[in-house]
């Protein structure tokens, strides 16, 4: 027994020593990526100073063309959206930046079903790597499993499945957007006639989901509370024309309550029936993205001068 | 309680220790800790069907007993058909009473007749198929004066429900296993060791291999009907390892656990993928069930015993009943019913003295074929399942679905390391780098799995396939 229980403590010893060594090089790598995912999420949370955040999932990231809204507001802008994330990540994001300054206009793309499902914690866990630099985002992390904050103590944990990612921009750059792009992720291709044929069949109406709803009315919250001018924005689909879901109603309330801009383009027949506009029935390829936030800026900047106008004036 | 959870993590420790301080003293109060224990990994995913266990546990032990002590041989078929009756009743209401109700309301729509059938909100409980066959085989080899019954409640409630093997198996028979409940313990090193090893295995082949591909397999079968049947291909190949990787792995852990305990589990995969015939693979794969069907389904049904006509049929019926068994769904019938023919045509095409293949061209056939097998078993319905056999044979179309390319290759990392170590224990079983001579080859090879299991391993809880078995 004497005999195991050295053995296994070399091992663990061994193990402790491998995981520090390890984690030193993946942080050096994480903090050097030229470009990338990584790179996007340590500007988002430890870099941003942009005047505009936009903030959102896949469809945040490719359909929000960042020097548009620069052009077009005169203001400085970040794309901090994320590919496959939703709330949590968004809320974590959002503790970043705000740990550090507070932007002065931030647009929420919210899908059109987007609280209706229970938020995944597990797709936040893509954050892993920064949780011990950033004490703000562990209340977000510690719910991606039970006992979180204990594998959390592993370096390598941190980086489980993020080796590709990690260091693909070494070597290919640009893939998920260039550094200019800032934050915009573009999609040049155009959807085939194919994928326009299987759309995704609308998903049946349903009630709001709890979790979702709390962790989006945080967000809200905290921006408001901050003094971030907040828009809301539903982006188009291809071929889907949604013009009421529990979610978009519940974003109208809080629209009207919060009296908060919200931009409802699911339903906009100048997007949702030009497949040349679309990358794949989701996302908006380059001409679709320039067009669409030429179209949102357009309406937002009235608003935005507006409140630059009030707050001068406070 | 999952084993790669946090709350084993924990559970397993304290167990551990526990036992050993008890197991030193007295063998009932390490039999009352190893049953204490059992319930509570078991009552830790519902503890309302922790009457279950203990019910169908119960019975036997008490039939069991008088079917040793009963001479009359019609009270004893009456005894007998009660302990049978009971567990297959659990079974077949737990399991199957949706699938045959809906089964028969198809039937009669079928013929044009309306018929409703009620559906019952009923939550499947975890290895129920596991432990109510371990628990019939003690009494089914007492009946057949085989095996003498134990006088020890707590043992052999605590052999029903030994936590390692309760809810996936390896299917454990009383003639193995109990006995063992019985024998003083002592700790050895190499025990201690050789157990750490084999768990550090199973966890590979569960959370690297199994558990990765799953999200590539879950992201084709899961929208059949819009892929290719390239992608289906791949899906269908990378399943194959998946269900290895889980099972398999989920078998080492048990095994590895159970020595820890100083229990001797029996072995239940022997790298079927190895194998050069579908009856070889059936030698190799879940062992612990084929020679349970073997010896309580094959055999009594009359085996090879009879006409070649029967012993096709006693054959073709078995693998369909292990079809069954598996899941109560027709995707499965029809997986058993596949075997079933392998098994048919392998054993004509023997009689027939067909040319027997050499193996670099039977090894692979069986695998395909096996595969074949596995579009059946993996797909939610019948006619999912023929749609990809249709697009893979007859319509693959163009193009294949990659996803995420870090998943992608994370996948294929993690299959073929999985292939390379099957291949050096296959033909170079001198070649072992967990258990080589030099220590320092040791340790390296420890160390380094453990590494690509925190690396690349996926840790999201998810459940051991064959649980829902």
């Amino acid at each position: 027994m004497k005999k195991l229980l050295i053995h296994i403590a070399i091992v663990l010893a061994l193990l402790a020593v491998v995981d520090r060594l390890a984690g030193w090089g993946l942080d050096w790598l994480r903090d050097h990526s030229p470009d990338g995912r990584y790179f996007k999420t340590k500007y988002s949370l430890e870099i941003a100073q942009e005047d505009v955040i936009v903030l959102g999932s896949s469809r945040g990231e490719m359909n929000y063309v960042s020097q548009v809204i620069e052009d077009s507001l005169g203001m400085s802008c970040w794309n901090a959206s994320r590919g496959g994330q939703g709330m949590p990540y968004f809320r974590a994001i959002q503790e970043g930046i705000l740990n550090r300054y507070a932007p002065k206009v931030v647009i929420l793309n919210v899908d059109d079903y987007d609280l209706e499902f229970p938020p995944n914690y597990e797709h936040a866990g893509v954050l892993r790597p920064f949780y011990h630099n950033h004490p703000e985002i562990h209340h977000i992390l510690d719910q991606t499993s039970t006992f979180e904050w204990l594998l959390m103590q592993s370096r390598l944990y941190a980086y489980n499945s993020s080796y590709y990612y990690l260091i693909r921009p070494y070597f290919v750059q640009g893939l998920d957007g260039k550094t200019s792009d800032k934050g915009w992720k573009p999609r040049v291709d155009t959807m085939s006639v194919e994928m326009g044929k299987n759309l995704e069949p609308e998903p049946p109406k349903m009630p709001l989901n709890p979790e979702g709803v709390a962790l989006f009315d945080a967000l809200v919250k905290k921006f408001q509370d901050k003094g971030c001018k907040m828009f809301m924005v539903v982006s188009p689909n291809f071929g889907r024309s949604v013009d009421s879901s529990t979610t978009i109603e519940y974003l109208r309330k809080t629209s009207r309550e919060r009296d908060i801009p919200l931009f409802v383009y699911s339903n906009d027949s100048a997007f949702i029936t030009k497949p040349d506009y679309f990358t794949d029935p989701n996302h908006l390829n380059v001409e679709g993205a320039r067009l669409f936030t030429s179209d949102l800026v357009r309406h937002i900047k009235p608003l935005v001068v507006h409140n630059q106008q009030l707050s001068s004036h406070d | 309680m999952l084993f790669n959870s946090i709350d084993f993590a924990i559970f397993l420790p304290i167990v551990f220790l526990l036992f050993w301080f008890v197991a030193q003293r007295s063998i009932k109060w390490q039999n009352l800790l190893l049953l204490t224990a059992s319930y509570v990994f078991y009552g830790w995913w519902d503890w309302r069907f922790l009457s279950l266990l203990a019910f169908s546990s119960v019975v036997d032990y008490f039939v069991g007993g008088m079917l040793h002590r009963e001479e009359n041989g019609r009270k004893r078929k009456v005894l007998f058909v009660t302990s049978m009756g009971v567990n297959l009743a659990l079974l077949g209401f737990f399991k199957y009473f949706n699938f045959f109700a809906d089964s028969f309301v198809h039937a009669f729509s079928f013929f044009g007749q309306e018929f409703s059938a009620r559906r019952l909100n009923i939550i499947l409980p975890v290895g129920i198929s596991f432990y109510t066959f371990q628990s019939m085989s003690y009494a089914i080899d007492i009946y057949r004066r085989k095996l003498t019954p134990t006088n020890d409640l707590i043992a052999f409630l605590a052999f029903v429900s030994f936590f390692p093997q309760l809810v996936a198996g390896p299917i454990e028979r009383a003639s193995h296993l109990l006995p063992q409940f019985f024998k003083p313990k002592t700790i050895s090193y190499q025990m201690m060791s050789g157990g750490l090893k084999i768990m550090l295995l199973g966890f590979f082949m569960k959370v690297v291999v199994a558990d990765r591909v799953a999200l590539y397999v879950d992201a084709v079968y899961n929208n059949v009907g819009l892929h290719t049947g390239w992608s289906y291909m791949l899906a269908t190949f990378f399943f194959a390892f998946q269900i290895y990787g889980d099972f398999a792995g989920y078998s080492l852990i048990a095994i590895g656990t159970a020595r820890l305990f100083g229990f001797d589990l029996m072995q239940n995969f022997n790298r079927p993928y190895f194998s050069a015939s579908f009856r070889e693979f059936w030698g190799r794969w879940h062992i612990s069930l084929s020679t349970w069907f073997r010896d309580y389904l094959y055999i009594p049904l009359g085996g090879s015993r009879g006409s070649k006509a029967r012993t096709y049929s006693n054959l073709f019926t078995t693998f369909l009943v292990s079809g069954l068994w598996h899941g109560a769904n027709w995707t499965f019938v029809m997986w058993g019913a596949i075997h079933g023919t392998y098994q048919v045509v392998e054993r004509l095409a023997q009689e027939l003295n067909f040319p027997r293949l050499p193996k670099w061209l039977s090894i692979p056939l069986v695998f395909v074929g096996a595969c074949l097998a596995w579009v059946f078993f993996r797909a939610a319905t019948v006619q999912d399942a023929f749609h990809i056999v249709g697009a893979i044979f007859i319509n693959p179309g163009h193009g294949i679905h990659v996803g995420d390319i870090g998943i992608m290759a994370f996948s294929l990392a993690g299959v073929f390391l999985l292939l390379g170590i099957e291949i050096a224990v296959e033909y170079f079983p001198n070649v072992s780098l967990l258990h080589h001579r030099w220590a320092p080859v040791r340790f390296a090879t420890i160390l380094a799995m453990l590494v690509w299991i925190i690396t690349l391993g996926v840790f999201d809880g998810s459940q051991f396939i064959y649980f829902q078995f």
